[in-house]
């Protein structure tokens, strides 16, 4: 025993044993004019002396007691400690099964990635990219940029006020300003102006007078605030304040969190035209295999005119690069086509046999006349002998079923119906949720063929109703004579084969793939799960319109955050303004409520075990193909691999 | 007795009064406001028995022919609510029955030995023992009972059979449940099926097995109900997935077994579904092997046999499919409402009196069905 003592005496500086006897003396001195308080440590003090007395007595000095207490004292903070990491340690815990649970992956397709991790990316890049004057709406209200760059770095300052303030409610700004938490820096008030004229009726004196009731005390509590919920997500710097609430979440990713970070180091290179494609390819405006990759070598077009080579290096070397830094922003908006990956590696083909001593000049027309030459060759041309070759399979009087829209089919069809005067009936089927086929119904419509248009759920009472063939388009063809295409795809070959109805594929060589897969669920795009949600007859690009689904979650969050606003302003008795904006608020909530709770599945997310698939593409098994109709002639799928490595060289 | 004979003829109120009763149900079936085969057979049993309580008659056969009558008519008000037709041959059955017992009753008194139904195939070859006589016999005593008697009888059916189609749940799931094991994912194009709502909701909760329901959409005639159904199975903490029409071959691989509701099931083994894009379903299951079993209460078989498919299967109107149509510029649409799925594509039946193959179906239906009654428009018989 007396060892171990020894040890540790000898362990514990001596400062300390030293801090400790003054305390007790001290507190022995001053014992009278004391308060209850600091009696009761007085008497916890006296205590200690009698049971360091009786400690005396039994044979341990002083120094051993205090050194005792020190190391009892020690212990507790580290149990305190302890228990304060095992605090955290649950907080983190909960906060990473929040976000599990938040992040919604089905069971099937958590490979895959989601619409939502592909939007967070893409708003975070754009935002990034997107000049940092031009003016930004963030769920705490409108991001006025010169002020942003006043404060530096935490570059969010709110304005929530514009929508409440009439222009005939001036008078009452005073009142409102400080609850509904304004602040707007007496500084760079030009700019401010600028910015909330465009944005509403205000008028400047309200501006004015708006700046001149914020105190100071409240710019530094919005300032503080804000600094608060920059910490909060601060996984990438720069992109906080742009990405609604529920898009962060999709950010615990790591992996995602590296791309998009390696996506911003190099945003300074990224074409503007690309970006402008990069949304349209989002947002489902250009839809397509071929159309996509039209419009993706006509923006190279342009990105290679407006390339200037850097100093030091050769436009052969360094475009390649250049490209792919476009492309890995392209990649983000949906992955890329197999027509845009063939066209991609053509492409990176030719610049590297570009000869390094061309004139920079002379080699970017060459390539963008070779562009617009292989988009001829590969699609226009393709379609063209395609469209000969299919042709002498349809007679006279057939019915023709076809499923979604395919370019090469629209015009096949036409060609017939119109230029050949063929007497054809197609039948169009179409799904849920895109509606594609309802476009190409009507085109064909329109130019006077006889078509019907059904829906997919229907495809028993179609086929029986004496169909000749089944015409399809196609995504890809891969390797191993599979048919990758829009979902449902395959359930009509199934059946047409089933009822000994031939099928026929239409497709350009450029949509061959090296690729081989076996079934749907392992490689597979999903689309935005929400696009299910609503039962209705519009594809989601009509839908949405021109507000995107960023819009409205951009809608709901204010609207909540209003809300909020509301409710802790009450309590502050907030007399005419504060009641008069929550009242109607309410009333806009609930008419919200109504014309929102329409839908089933408004709130999925909320279900932890409700999950919504929404794939695009499934894979139909070579047997269910007669033949693949291609620019080399007719071929049965499992001559894909043939063409392929017959035609590298060209392809 | 002519056809009308319920619809106009007698003073008497209470059948007048019944006859209004049945004049409302058959324009509620017209307009399609009864939903659910569950819904109408309930509520044709109802109208069955106030039209039995207030019915006159001289002889049995006299209640049967008027029974007809009314099933006849209520088929042709939608002439594919098939549980209406199918309770209705149930009643009528046993009243069948019961003749038939009363006469077997009386040629056992008269003749010493009761004759068995031909049994063997060495009977068959045999000459009939007096058989016209008999039935003379018997048709002639059985004229004696009095007719409260039967009154009674049909009453009972009926409330033996209201009884038995509001339990029949409980039948089928003790079967059902065996035929799915733990992280099963299971796929369900019917969402608008109670008996599978249930099922699937008992296997979680009761049985405590945990898996996985992809349920199709349906669009466009029951996307609603699909997507309730999918809201409701995940409130009970069974894991959902909506999957879109399209995407069903895709997903098909990963399937264990299809699980179907049915609307009518024929004597064939093939099924009449409530809602379109089943046959497509289970014809890809059936591609994929896996396993299709469709669950029926014992009121959904039907005695007919589906010669014409086009007659059984129904059709809606444009305006689900393409609800904005330049008038200038028609098109034709198809919107199948039903589906009917022939009986190769489905592997079992699951009825609350236990699991048949698609091929012994019919004898489950001549169990309780009459030949006869087959075809109650008389034209036909």
């Amino acid at each position: 025993m007396s060892e171990s003592e020894a040890k540790s005496r000898s362990a514990t500086p001596p400062s300390k044993a030293k801090q400790a006897t003054p305390t007790t003396t001290a507190a022995a001195n001053g014992e009278k004019k004391l308060t209850n308080k600091e009696l009761k440590e007085l008497k916890k003090q006296e205590k200690a002396a009698k049971r360091a007395a009786m400690k005396q007595a039994n044979g341990i000095s002083i120094e051993q007691q205090q050194q005792q207490a020190q190391m009892k004292k020690e212990k507790k903070q580290l149990q305190r400690e302890q228990q304060q990491k095992r605090e955290q340690k649950q907080k983190n815990a909960n906060k990473k099964k929040q976000n599990e649970r938040n992040v919604k992956k089905s069971t099937l397709f958590g490979h895959l990635e989601t619409t939502e991790e592909r939007r967070a990316t893409i708003l975070a890049l754009t935002s990034a990219v997107s000049s940092p004057k031009t003016s930004r709406i963030t769920a705490a209200g409108l991001m006025v940029p010169v002020v942003a760059s006043a404060l530096s770095g935490s570059n969010v300052l709110t304005a929530s006020s514009l929508m409440p303030v009439g222009p005939n409610a001036s008078s009452t700004v005073s009142a409102s300003a400080p609850a509904s938490t304004t602040t707007t820096l007496p500084a760079s008030s030009a700019a401010l102006s600028a910015g909330t004229s465009s944005a509403s009726t205000n008028t400047p004196t309200a501006i004015q007078q708006e700046i001149a009731s914020s105190n100071a005390s409240d710019v530094a509590k919005t300032l503080a605030s804000i600094s608060l919920e920059a910490g909060e997500f601060n996984v990438i710097p720069g992109i906080s304040s742009v990405i609604p609430t529920v898009l962060e979440q999709s950010f615990d990713n790591s992996s995602l969190i590296s791309s998009v970070k390696e996506l911003l180091l190099n945003k300074d290179l990224i074409h503007p035209s690309i970006l402008l494609l990069t949304s349209h390819l989002a947002h489902y405006k250009i839809v397509g295999s071929i159309p996509r990759c039209i419009a993706m070598l006509e923006v190279f077009q342009i990105v290679i005119k407006d390339y200037q080579t850097p100093k030091g290096t050769t436009l052969s070397r360094n475009l390649t690069s250049y490209l792919s830094h476009q492309i890995d922003l392209l990649k983000k908006a949906r992955p890329l086509s197999v027509t845009m990956g063939n066209a991609i590696r053509w492409l990176k083909q030719e610049i590297s046999l570009i000869d390094p001593s061309t004139p920079d000049k002379a080699a970017k027309k060459d390539l963008c006349e070779k562009i617009g030459q292989f988009a001829k060759e590969k699609i226009e041309l393709a379609d063209q002998l395609i469209i000969d070759n299919a042709s002498t399979q349809i007679e006279e009087s057939t019915t023709i079923v076809t499923y979604g829209s395919s370019k090469v089919l629209t015009e096949l069809l036409l060609h017939n119906a119109i230029s050949l005067k063929k007497n054809i009936k197609v039948i169009v089927v179409d799904s849920r949720p895109l509606f594609e086929g309802r476009k190409m119904a009507e085109t064909l419509r329109n130019a006077g063929v006889n078509v019907m248009y059904a829906l997919i759920t229907s495809l028993d009472t179609i086929f029986n109703m004496d169909v000749d063939y089944v015409f399809l388009g196609a995504h890809s063809i891969l390797s191993n004579g599979f048919l990758y295409s829009r979902a449902g795809t395959a359930m009509l070959a199934m059946s047409a084969k089933r009822r000994n109805i031939p099928v026929l594929v239409c497709c350009e060589s450029l949509k061959f793939s090296q690729r081989v897969q076996l079934d749907s669920v392992t490689f597979n795009e999903l689309a935005d799960p929400n696009d299910l949600v609503n039962i209705d007859y519009e594809n989601p690009v009509e839908r949405r319109g021109n507000k995107g689904a960023l819009l409205n979650q951009f809608i709901k969050e204010r609207k909540f955050e209003k809300k909020k606003l509301a409710m802790e302003n009450k309590p502050k008795g907030n007399k005419i303004g504060g009641k008069k904006g929550s009242e109607g608020e309410s009333k806009d909530a609930s008419n919200e409520e109504d014309s929102n709770s329409k839908n089933i599945l408004d709130g999925w997310q909320e279900l932890p075990s409700l999950n919504i698939v929404n794939i695009l593409y499934d894979l139909t098994p070579p047997e269910y193909i007669k033949k693949v109709i291609t620019e080399f002639g007719a071929l049965p799928p499992s001559s894909v691999p043939v063409i392929l490595r017959e035609y590298k060289g060209s392809a | 007795m002519s056809s009308q004979a319920f619809t106009s003829v007698h003073p008497n109120a209470a059948t007048s009064d019944v006859n209004v009763t049945i004049d409302t149900f058959v324009a509620k079936l017209k307009r399609r406001q009864v939903q659910g085969s569950y819904a109408i057979a309930l509520e044709t049993l109802q109208l069955l028995m106030r039209f039995i309580s207030a019915a006159r008659w001289n002889h049995v056969n006299d209640l049967i022919e008027q029974i007809r009558d009314l099933g006849n008519s209520l088929e042709k008000a939608h002439p594919t609510a098939f549980s209406c037709g199918n309770v209705i041959r149930r009643i009528l059955a046993v009243l069948r029955d019961e003749v038939e017992e009363d006469t077997m009753s009386t040629t056992v008194t008269s003749t010493s030995v009761a004759e068995p139904l031909i049994s063997s195939m060495f009977n068959l070859l045999q000459k009939p023992e007096q058989p016209h006589q008999n039935r003379k016999n018997s048709s002639g005593s059985s004229g004696m009972k009095t007719k409260t008697d039967y009154r009674q009888v049909a009453i009972q059916g009926i409330k033996d059979l209201i009884d038995e189609i509001k339990n029949i749940d409980e039948g089928i799931q003790q079967i059902a449940i065996d035929l799915i094991h733990d992280h099963e994912i299971l796929l369900t194009p019917t969402p608008d099926s109670k008996t599978v709502l249930k099922f699937l909701i008992t296997a979680r909760e009761r049985s405590n097995r945990t898996f996985t329901v992809l349920v199709t959409e349906g669009f466009p005639n029951n996307t609603k109900n699909a997507h309730e159904f999918a809201k409701k199975l995940a409130q009970h903490n069974i894991e959902t997935l909506v999957v879109p029409d399209s995407a069903v071959f895709a997903l098909m691989s990963r399937v264990g077994k299809v699980i179907i509701g049915t609307k009518a099931v024929f004597v064939n083994g093939g099924t009449i579904s409530s809602n379109s894009g089943v046959s497509s379903v289970c014809e890809c299951a059936r591609e994929f092997r896996t396993p299709v079993f469709a669950v029926a209460g014992l009121y959904k078989l039907s005695p007919l046999y589906p010669f014409d498919v086009e007659k059984f299967v129904e059709f809606g109107g444009s305006q689900r499919i393409l609800p904005r149509m330049d008038p200038r510029k028609r098109l034709d649409t198809v919107n199948q409402i039903t589906d009917y799925v022939p009986p190769e594509n489905i592997d079992i039946y699951i009825t609350n009196v236990g699991g048949f193959n698609p091929s012994f179906i019919y004898r489950i239906a001549w169990d309780n069905y009459k030949q006869i009654d087959v075809h109650l428009d008389k034209n036909k018989a």
